[in-house]
């Protein structure tokens, strides 16, 4: 049957050599759609290592009669009265918060909201080895708000100020620093040693991302001033309360967080913040490109191959009509022209894996702009094996619906009229 | 010649029905694809109001700094080196520098009833960079700017949801618990403009510790070719600043174009590499929306051209030479081209229209509230017509060369004996 086709196939090759080199090229394109998308669903579906939902980011200014003060302060250190204004007011704003009854818990952090759109890196030293890691300022409470999972050290007291300690998160290799974050006791930073008080699950900043090694430190008092970047305060609604909650937190806080120099601005959600994030970080653009890219080659190969068998069945008439008269059923009519189109379908995919594979190899595509998956990652053959099934499943789902009408309009063909062309 | 040319492709396109509707549907989502990327990108870098000198504009709002102690900081651009850098800058036609949107807590004066909207606090030759369509009032002048007076300029929104639809201009709203005088309304701007848009406009020296906070500078040339010149200056003068403070280099590498900016650029290394990149990834997407549609279309016309083999042979035998048969291919192709081009310009146009918020949100408008509009503007230029019509040829020359060199090299006796 195979042999049969092919032959068939060699005589048609003039325009076999066209649809062929489409479904090649669109091939290649479409692998590397799914090559992309296979490794961001597979980011995705890993634990990101926090959760916000439920959780939103509240926004205050400082009125403009504190403002001088406020930059006066700005990066000055602990116990100074002045700093007292605005911590105390600060404190007396989550005190209100954790009150009320929506509210589940509240924290504070320094330029470490997730989703943020400003981030710290710090070096800590372990051993001899630097671990650059996301570093994360907060209040205790941030672990229960986005539900970040830390086996605590007994030994030591997070939550004590005066104690020099640190909570870390591992990479994707369940190290930080090169080494594997279970045997790390101590890591450097600057001039003081941070005992290890706890270990946080792993985390990732997005979730198209790696994990990336992480670190929270305990915020200092002085910087519990929820403006600028300085802090932040955010807090996890009672699930059954988080309908239309923006709004209804909105009307019946007006000035009720007005205390001291803050003045209460607005809520953001934390879903919203990560929608902007993902925009801002390209990945919003990248997955709505793909979706064109794979809409607009889907069209056409079916246009291709529609055009294409439509023509053939026409200019083959009297063929069919010779197969109709010397036995061949409707359904084997039918099934010659889907095979022909599976065959070519199958042939060229096997010349475009070859090209894809090259391709990714030296990291052309890479050099080209267009987001790929860099080399770094390797991938086993499941990998591939997946991009090479999603594509070949598409195109030959386009390639049944193709040829579906002329095949049909094939069957049409009486014997007689086709032999009487003849 | 060419009439009759006309009246042949007509009649074939008539013919086959199905092939005509296939061919033309594959150019219109070609050009649907191409016309896509180009109007998005035109939606954001063409001249409309009020940002009506986009093409002659360069904009900065990062800085780098690097510390001798090893330190190094990509921040926000901050008043000392906008003011030693970049307000001194004398190439540029005008200059104008705007605090990072922020949003304000707005009531009208005495009422508790708060609200927020986008603020923006700019100087006064803002006015004259960007055209604002005032429905009432002016905006504020140097005078205003230098003595750091409250006064604002507001939406038609806000003058709508504050002031009812009263007349807003004489009337003082609080902002920030400040009161500011009303000096004029402007209609509403859309988001897609976004170094001018807001809702309410005020002088950035009447907020006090303005030294304090973040800027977006804005430079606009007096002709495109002045860019160069303008980054030159920079380069002076942040040469200059550098040299005042050994312990810290400036590192502004900008401005930028409007279109530059749209990449997000997060260091300078970054953005030579970004821009090449950019152009890069464009010019695959045109590419694929060219080629594979260019691929069915050959075949198409090569099979048609077979069929027609005896025609060719008739002209053929009857003195027609090579290029009059590849021009009646490409001429008769050219038309279905067309007809595929306007059809897909007016699909791109419905796609731009109703797939408003997915083509183009960005992480200002996913964040904030305000009007999304587009100018129709952009999209019925002169520039957009043409890129439909260069599409067109170009999807023509790479579908129809091929049968066209085919069928003038038929040899005439196999063409007849068919």
């Amino acid at each position: 049957m195979i042999k049969h086709i092919l032959k068939i196939m060699k005589n048609e090759h003039k325009s076999n050599t066209w649809i062929m080199l489409e479904l090649t090229l669109v091939f290649v394109v479409l692998w590397f759609c799914f090559d992309y998308l296979n490794l961001m669903i597979q980011r995705k579906t890993e634990p990101k290592g926090f959760d916000i939902e439920h959780t939103y980011a509240i926004d205050f200014g400082i009125k403009d009669e504190y403002k001088e003060l406020y930059h006066l302060l700005s990066g000055k250190a602990d116990n100074d009265t002045l700093t007292d204004i605005f911590v105390e007011n600060s404190l007396r704003i989550t005190e209100k918060l954790k009150q009320m009854p929506e509210i589940e818990d509240v924290c504070y952090s320094g330029n470490s909201k997730p989703y943020g759109f400003g981030n710290s890196y710090y070096s800590f030293k372990v051993d001899t080895v630097y671990a650059m890691a996301l570093t994360k300022y907060v209040s205790s409470e941030y672990f229960n708000v986005f539900k970040i999972k830390v086996d605590k050290n007994p030994e030591y007291d997070w939550d004590n100020p005066a104690s020099k300690q640190i909570i870390i998160g591992a990479n994707d290799e369940n190290n930080f620093g090169n080494r594997p974050i279970d045997e790390i006791k101590v890591v450097a930073s600057g001039r003081d040693t941070l005992r290890i008080a706890g270990i946080a699950n792993k985390f990732k900043y997005l979730d198209y991302e790696r994990y990336s090694e992480t670190a929270y430190l305990l915020m200092k008092r002085h910087k519990l001033i929820p403006y600028s970047y300085e802090g932040e305060i955010s807090f996890r609604v009672k699930p059954s309360a988080d309908v239309d909650f923006v709004d209804k937190f909105t009307n019946t806080i007006q000035d009720k967080l007005d205390i001291g120099p803050f003045y209460f601005i607005n809520l953001t959600s934390y879903q919203k913040q990560k929608e902007a994030v993902l925009i801002s970080w390209g990945y919003a653009d990248n997955f709505k490109n793909i979706f064109f890219v794979i809409l607009f080659i889907v069209i056409n190969v079916f246009l291709g191959i529609f055009g294409t068998f439509w023509f053939r069945t026409q200019s083959r008439q009297s063929e069919i009509g010779l197969r109709c008269a010397t036995g061949s059923s409707k359904k084997q009519i039918h099934g010659l022209i889907i095979g022909e189109a599976l065959l070519m379908l199958v042939i060229a995919s096997i010349a475009a894996t070859i090209i894809s594979l090259i391709l990714g190899y030296y990291e052309i595509i890479g050099e080209l702009g267009v987001p790929s998956v860099s080399k770094a990652g390797h991938f086993g053959i499941v990998h591939y094996l997946a991009n090479y099934s999603v594509t070949i499943i598409l195109l030959s789902i386009m390639a049944l619906i193709g040829t579906y009408f002329p095949a049909r309009q094939a069957m049409k063909i009486q014997p007689s009229e086709a032999l009487r062309a003849e | 010649m060419y009439k009759v040319y006309f009246k042949q492709a007509l009649h074939i396109l008539k013919q086959d029905r199905l092939i005509s509707a296939i061919s033309i549907i594959g150019t219109a989502l070609a050009i649907t694809m191409i016309m896509l990327v180009y109007m998005v990108q035109e939606v954001k870098t063409a001249n409309v109001l009020p940002e009506i000198h986009r093409d002659r504009s360069m904009y900065l709002n990062m800085m780098d700094i690097k510390y001798n102690t090893g330190g190094r900081w990509r921040a926000m651009l901050k008043y000392e080196a906008l003011k030693e850098c970049l307000l001194p800058l004398k190439t540029p036609e005008n200059i104008s520098a705007t605090v990072m949107l922020t949003d304000a807590v707005v009531n009208m004066e005495g009422s508790a009833e708060r609200n927020t909207y986008q603020l923006r606090q700019t100087d006064d030759n803002f006015w004259k960079i960007y055209s604002f369509p005032f429905t009432e009032g002016k905006a504020f002048t140097k005078e205003d700017f230098d003595s750091g007076i409250p006064v604002v300029v507001i939406s038609q929104k806000i003058a709508k949801e504050i002031f009812k639809g009263q007349q807003a201009v004489g009337k003082t709203i609080d902002i920030n618990f400040i009161p500011y005088k009303v000096l004029g309304v402007v209609k509403n701007i859309s988001m897609l403009c976004r170094y001018s848009f807001a809702d309410l406009w005020i002088p950035y020296t009447s907020v006090p510790s303005y030294t304090n906070s973040m800027y977006n500078f804005v430079a606009l040339a007096k002709h495109k070719n002045d860019f160069d010149a303008i980054k030159e200056e920079v380069l002076v003068n942040q040469k200059k600043y550098n040299a005042i403070d050994t312990t810290r280099v400036l590192d502004l590498n900008g401005p930028y174009t409007v279109s530059q900016m749209l990449l997000d650029i997060y260091s300078s290394e970054d953005a030579a590499n970004e821009i090449k990149a950019n152009t890069r990834r464009n010019i695959l997407i045109l590419v694929i929306a060219l080629i594979i549609p260019a691929i069915n279309l050959s075949s198409f016309s090569l099979s048609r051209i077979r069929k027609r083999m005896s025609e060719i042979g008739v002209r053929k035998a009857f003195g027609a030479n090579k290029f009059s048969l590849i021009g009646q291919v490409l001429y008769e192709n050219m038309i279905t081209s067309l007809i595929g081009g306007a059809l897909g310009f007016i699909l791109s146009f419905i796609a731009v229209v109703s797939l408003r918020d997915l083509l183009l949100s960005d992480s200002l408008s996913v964040l904030q509230s305000g009007e999304f509009g587009l100018s129709m503007s952009a999209f019925f230029s002169l520039s957009v017509f043409l890129a439909v019509f260069l599409a067109c040829i170009a999807l023509n020359v790479l579908s129809a060369s091929i049968p066209a060199f085919r069928a003038s090299r038929l040899p005439i006796v196999n063409a007849l004996k068919s």
